[in-house]
């Protein structure tokens, strides 16, 4: 047990936990609360940046992480120790934002795929095996406004780049955590990509951050047309 | 030998799948094998790379409000008081 637990369980609780893992007894629901303090409370730092790109305001955020601690606890004793927790918390966190309080919001956007450019292809090579010259640009953008364009992805989207490169889960955790399966998890990661990237560079284009002289750093597929 | 053309559509197909490390042993040494003999898939590689990191960068959230961790232990205790 480490020592950093004491701050908020007591030692002998601790010890009690402990006996009753080892013996197999039911826990009660005291040595539950601090098993689940202890072992699940410790993700709330990642989880609130996840609750913050779901519900777009910290307010909103804390409501649906405290909402989503309280169930997460009530079912913890359904909870298998040895399996990923993370995941098992993160898709209560998915299923109470969905129940609970998404309905209050716009339902749902969806974007045509043809109106997502292919914003992958550019033709700029990094030679050195250093950043590309299009990552130097996007590093300008502000941190405040990559989460806005982030946020206004399309829901579906918007999770699965959010769980997959902010969060760092795998295919298969984010498939677990949605309810849905790989494929549709990479299909949403894909799209919701080139969304994001094509966002991104409109704004530098707006803010003067990239020039239209320079062609490569527009997108192959509508270097052109106009 | 194989096809350079389906060499390359091939490894663009997988991008994501090498990138995110969802593929291993030899789909991904035939991955990384064309990568260094490609620049010009390796060029779409560098810039998905570099997305992906500037993603995870400036869109990790950092500053929980103060005491939120307590506010949440506090509510779970209310319901089992109840």
């Amino acid at each position: 047990m480490s020592v950093g637990c004491l701050d908020h369980v007591g030692f002998e609780e601790e010890l009690d936990v402990a006996r009753d893992k080892s013996d197999g007894k039911a826990e009660t629901l005291e040595q539950r609360q601090a098993r689940f303090e202890q072992e699940a409370l410790p993700y709330l730092d990642g989880m609130f940046g996840a609750a913050m790109r779901l519900t777009r305001n910290p307010a909103d955020a804390e409501d649906l992480l405290q909402e989503t601690f309280l169930r997460a606890f009530s079912a913890y004793d359904s909870f298998e120790p040895g399996t990923n927790l993370k995941a098992w918390l993160y898709r209560i966190l998915m299923n109470t934002y969905i129940s609970s309080y998404r309905k209050q919001k716009r339902s749902p956007q969806t974007v045509p795929s043809e109106e997502l450019g292919d914003f992958s292809l550019y033709r700029q090579i990094i030679e050195d095996g250093g950043r590309t010259p299009e990552a130097e640009v996007l590093d300008k953008i502000p941190d405040a406004e990559v989460k806005a364009a982030l946020d206004e992805l399309p829901e579906q989207f918007r999770v699965a780049v959010l769980l997959a490169d902010v969060e760092g889960f795998s295919y298969k955790e984010i498939a677990d955590i949605t309810d849905t399966s790989i494929g549709t998890v990479m299909s949403r990661l894909h799209r919701g990509r080139k969304a994001l990237q094509k966002a991104l560079w409109e704004y530098a284009r707006a803010r003067g951050l990239v020039s239209e002289e320079e062609p490569w750093r527009t997108p192959r597929r509508t270097a052109g047309r106009s | 030998m194989a096809d350079p053309e389906t060499d390359c559509r091939t490894v663009l197909n997988k991008l994501y799948l090498y990138l995110d490390g969802e593929i291993s042993g030899e789909e991904f040494q035939v991955v990384a094998v064309h990568l260094e003999q490609c620049v010009s898939c390796f060029g779409h590689y560098g810039s998905e790379k570099d997305f992906k990191e500037l993603i995870h960068r400036k869109c990790h959230e950092s500053a929980v409000p103060e005491g939120l961790a307590e506010r949440i232990r506090v509510n779970i205790r209310r319901v089992l008081d109840d």
